[in-house]
C-alpha cells in the first residue's frame, strides 16, 4: 500500500513517491476528486487540526472544491446535533476564505433550531455564519447550489432528507464549477427511511458517520469514515475537553497507516475512554 | 338614484326616488348603490391610469386626476402630445365602456371644471385658463350646492361673472372657499395632487401596437426595460432596493410583480435575474399593451472597485472584493424563498437561552458584534422546549430516567443546574409564562451517550410536582 502522504512520502524516498504521486494525481484528475485547480488555483485540503484523522485522509485533508456527507447515527439521525458538531468542526477552518450558508431545515426563520452559541464553541464563527430556513429538500438542494455559485462563500451546508445520486451529482458538480466546498448534513424525520437512505450511494467525496458516546468531555464522538473517494475508510474515537482546542483521537477499526501510527498519546486518550466506560456503567 | 344614458333617454333624471322613476317606467332595472365598490373601483382605474404618468389620484367620486407633466412627449413630439395623450387616454376608457369626458388644464381646478363642463375634450393652453373658464357655469368650480344656488340668485351664472366682484364681499357672502376655489382654478393659489400611489423615483414605460401575451416576449420586454432603467440609475449613481413591474392588459387589469434587493443595484443582470424569476407571475391575460418599470425605492451607490474593501457588508479582509457575488446571492434566496427565511445570528445579553440569540438581516454589519463565551450550549436549541416526563430521586437532583418524545432516556451523568433567572423587567404577557420562572438547567448524558439540556421549570415547591422540560440536544 502506498502512503496517504505523497508529501510526506516524497522526502522519504523521492524516486518510488514521484512515481506514486504522478499516478494519484491522474486518478485524481480521474476522479475529479476536488482537487482539480478550481478558480481559486490549486486547491489546498481542508485540515481538522487533528493529525491522525487529517493524515488518513488522502491529500492529507478534506478536498475543497467538492461535495462531503456527514450523518448522525442513532438518535442524531433525527436530531443532527452531533453531526451539526462535526460539521461545524470543518467549517471553522473553512470560514477564512468566506461566511458559511447554512441552510437549515426549517419552515420558518423563527423555527431554526441551529443554536449559535452551540456552534460558536465548536469552533464557529457565528459572525460568518448565514441561515437559510428551507421548508423542503428541493428548496435546500436548490439553495445549495445558489450558494455555491457564489464564490465568495467559503462553503454551503445543506441540511437534506432525502438526497439521490442525481442531486448528489449536481452538488458535486457545482461544488467543483466554483470552487466552494459543499456539504449535506443528513437529517430524516422517519427512521426507517434513514436506514435505507443512509445506505443509497452518492456522489460526496467523503461520506462521514458521527455517533454520540458516552464521554465525560465535551465532546464524545465515533467518527466513521464509510467512504472515501481515493482513501479507505475508517472509524476513530474522537474526544475532546471543555475549552480545549486538541483532540484525542484513537484509531478503532479499519487498517492502520503506517505513515499514522498511533502516537504516545494513546495512554491519557486510552483512560479518557475508561473513564467513560465507567460513567456508562456506573 | 343615478341613471345610465338610456334611462335618460326615458325621461328617469339622477336624483329622482325610485318610486317616481318606477312609475315612470314599471320595467326599470333598479340595483343599490355601492359606494365602497364604486371607490375601489375608482382606485384601480387609477392604478390602470398610471401608464399615462406615475402621478394618478383619484377624485372620488367619479373623476381621475393625472399630472402629466413631462409626459404628453411620449405619445408626440411638440405641441400634439397632449392631444394625442388626451384622445388616447379617452379611447382607452370609452374601449372599456366607461362613459367619460377629459380636459388638460394647467391647474387642476381648471382641468376639472373643463373636463365636466365644457364640451368635447378641452384643452387649455397655458396662460388661458381665466378665458376658458370664463364661460363656464359656477358649478364648474367645485363648490358645494348651496354657495352655487346663491351665486345664481345673485345673477352670477358664469365664472367669468366673478372676476369683476369684490373678492372680500364674495369671501364675506360666501365664505373663503369660494375664493379659495376660484384662486385655485385660476391658478393663483397652489393646489397640489395626493397620488394614489408614491411616484416612483425612476421609471421606464414601452407600450405596444399589438399587444403582447407569449412569456417570451413579456421577458424580452422585461430585459429591455431593466437595461434601460439600469442605465438611467447609473447614470444618476443609484442602485434599485425595490423595483415593480406594471403590465397593462388591454382589459384593463394591471398585472404587477415587486422584487427588493439586499442591497441597492443597477447591475442589469442581477436585476434581471431577480425579476425573470418571478415573472410568470405576471398574467398577460388577453394581451399586454403596455409595460412599465419602476425603481420605487434606490440608494446611491458607488462603483466597487477591484481591491477597494466595502465595509458594509461582511468583515472579511480578503474575501470583501468577490463579497459583492454575496448581495445577489441573498437576492436571489429571499426572492424564491422570501425574506423572512435568511438570517444572521446576533448575539443578545439575555440569560434566557431562547433570547440569546436574535435573526437579524442577512448583511447586516457585524464587525463590532463579540460573541460572548458561555457555559456549554448545544448545537440544537428546540424554538419551543418540549415537556418531558422524568423520574427524580430527589426533587433537587437531576432525574434519572426522562420520556421524551415517546422514547425513554437512562441517565448516566449529568452536570449542573445552572439556574437561569427570569428576567422580571419584561412584562409578563411577552411570551410563554415559562420565561417568568426561574430554571435550573442541567446537561445529561442517556446511555447512547447522545447529550440533552433539560430544565426543571419553578423553584422547589414541596407541595408542587416540579415540571420538567428538554430545551436542546449537545453535539
Amino acid at each position: 500500500m502506498p502512503e496517504p502522504d505523497a508529501l510526506a512520502a516524497n522526502q522519504n524516498r523521492p524516486a518510488e513517491a514521484l512515481g506514486i504521486a504522478a499516478l494519484r494525481d491522474q486518478v485524481a484528475r480521474l476522479e475529479r476528486a476536488g482537487t482539480v485547480p478550481g478558480p481559486r488555483g490549486k486547491l489546498h485540503p481542508i485540515t481538522l487540526g487533528a493529525p491522525e484523522l487529517d493524515r488518513h485522509l488522502p491529500g492529507g485533508g478534506l478536498s475543497r472544491g467538492a461535495l462531503h456527507e456527514v450523518a448522525g447515527a442513532g438518535a442524531d439521525r433525527e436530531q443532527g446535533a452531533a453531526a451539526a458538531g462535526f460539521a461545524a468542526l470543518w467549517l471553522a477552518r473553512l470560514q477564512d476564505s468566506g461566511p458559511v450558508l447554512w441552510i437549515v431545515r426549517a419552515g420558518s426563520r423563527a423555527a431554526i433550531d441551529l443554536h449559535a452559541h452551540g456552534l460558536h464553541q465548536q469552533r464557529l464563527d457565528p459572525k460568518r455564519l448565514i441561515l437559510v430556513a428551507a421548508k423542503r429538500d428541493d428548496e435546500a438542494l436548490w439553495a445549495m447550489e445558489e450558494g455555491l455559485k457564489a464564490k465568495s462563500l467559503g462553503a454551503v451546508l445543506g441540511e437534506i432528507e432525502t438526497l439521490d445520486l442525481t442531486a448528489s451529482r449536481r452538488l458535486q458538480l457545482a461544488a467543483e464549477a466554483g470552487g466552494v466546498t459543499a456539504f449535506v448534513l443528513r437529517r430524516w424525520r422517519v427512521m426507517e427511511r434513514a436506514t435505507r437512505d443512509a445506505a443509497q450511494p452518492i456522489a460526496a467525496v467523503t461520506r462521514w458517520r458521527i455517533a454520540a458516546l458516552p464521554t465525560t468531555q465535551e465532546i464524545g464522538w465515533r467518527v466513521e469514515l464509510t467512504r472515501c473517494r481515493g482513501g479507505k475508510p475508517g472509524s476513530w474515537i474522537m474526544e475532546r475537553a471543555d475549552g480545549s482546542d486538541e483532540f484525542h483521537i484513537q484509531w478503532e477499526r479499519g487498517q492502520p497507516e503506517r505513515a499514522a501510527p498511533l502516537s504516545g498519546d494513546l495512554a491519557p486518550l486510552l483512560g479518557g475512554r475508561s473513564l467513560a466506560a465507567g460513567a456508562r456503567t456506573g | 338614484m343615478a341613471a345610465d344614458p338610456r334611462a335618460l333617454a326615458c325621461g328617469i333624471a339622477p336624483g329622482m326616488g325610485v318610486a317616481d322613476a318606477q312609475a315612470l317606467l314599471p320595467d326599470l332595472l333598479v340595483l343599490p348603490a355601492d359606494p365602497a365598490g364604486d371607490l375601489a373601483a375608482l382606485h384601480r382605474l387609477a392604478e390602470w391610469a398610471t401608464r399615462f404618468s406615475p402621478l394618478v389620484a383619484p377624485d372620488p367620486d367619479d373623476g381621475l386626476m393625472l399630472d402629466i407633466t413631462g409626459c404628453a412627449h411620449l405619445w408626440a413630439p411638440g405641441d400634439s402630445g397632449e392631444e394625442k395623450l388626451l384622445a388616447d387616454a379617452l379611447r382607452r376608457l370609452r374601449s372599456h365602456g366607461f362613459d367619460v369626458t377629459g380636459a388638460i388644464a394647467g391647474t387642476i381646478g381648471g382641468a376639472w371644471a373643463a373636463a365636466r363642463f365644457s364640451t368635447g375634450g378641452a384643452i387649455i393652453p397655458a396662460g388661458a385658463v381665466s378665458g376658458a373658464l370664463a364661460a363656464l357655469p359656477v358649478q364648474a368650480l367645485r363648490i358645494d350646492a348651496a354657495t352655487a344656488d346663491g351665486l345664481q340668485r345673485l345673477g352670477l351664472r358664469k365664472i367669468g361673472d366673478l372676476y369683476p366682484m369684490k373678492r372680500a364681499g364674495l369671501a364675506q357672502r360666501f365664505g373663503n372657499a369660494l375664493i379659495t376655489r376660484l384662486d385655485q382654478a385660476l391658478g393663483c393659489a397652489a393646489e397640489t395632487l395626493s397620488p394614489l400611489l408614491p411616484p416612483p423615483e425612476h421609471r421606464i414605460g414601452l407600450g405596444f401596437g399589438e399587444p403582447i401575451a407569449a412569456p417570451e416576449q413579456v421577458r424580452r420586454v422585461s430585459e429591455i426595460l431593466v437595461e434601460r432603467l439600469a442605465r438611467e440609475l447609473a447614470e444618476h449613481q443609484r442602485g434599485a432596493r425595490a423595483l415593480k413591474l406594471s403590465a397593462y392588459r388591454i382589459d384593463g387589469v394591471v398585472s404587477t410583480l415587486a422584487i427588493g434587493t439586499a442591497r441597492a443595484s443597477a447591475e442589469p443582470r442581477h436585476l434581471f435575474h431577480l425579476i425573470a424569476e418571478k415573472l410568470e407571475r405576471i398574467d398577460p391575460g388577453p394581451g399586454i399593451e403596455f409595460m412599465s418599470l419602476a425603481a420605487e425605492r434606490t440608494e446611491i451607490v458607488t462603483p466597487l472597485q477591484s481591491g477597494m474593501i466595502d465595509p458594509g457588508l461582511i468583515d472579511l479582509d480578503e474575501a470583501a472584493v468577490s463579497a459583492a457575488d454575496l448581495a445577489p446571492l441573498m437576492d436571489r434566496l429571499a426572492n424564491r424563498l422570501g425574506p423572512e427565511r435568511l438570517a444572521r445570528p446576533v448575539p443578545v445579553e439575555s440569560h434566557v437561552p431562547e433570547r440569546a440569540v436574535k435573526l437579524a438581516a442577512p448583511l447586516e454589519d457585524q464587525k463590532k458584534t463579540q460573541w460572548p463565551k458561555l457555559p456549554p450550549r448545544p448545537t440544537r436549541l428546540l424554538p419551543n422546549p418540549e415537556p418531558i416526563e422524568v423520574m427524580a430521586p430527589v426533587p433537587d437532583d437531576p432525574p434519572i430516567t426522562f420520556r421524551w418524545r415517546r422514547i425513554l432516556h437512562r441517565v448516566t451523568w449529568a452536570e449542573g443546574p445552572e439556574r437561569v433567572a427570569p428576567e422580571w423587567w419584561r412584562p409578563a404577557s411577552s411570551d410563554a409564562n415559562e420565561s417568568q420562572e426561574t430554571r435550573d438547567y442541567y446537561r445529561v448524558q442517556d446511555e447512547s451517550g447522545s447529550r440533552y439540556w433539560l430544565y426543571r421549570a419553578g423553584l422547589y415547591q414541596a407541595e408542587k410536582q416540579p415540571r420538567w422540560f428538554l430545551h436542546g440536544v449537545f453535539a
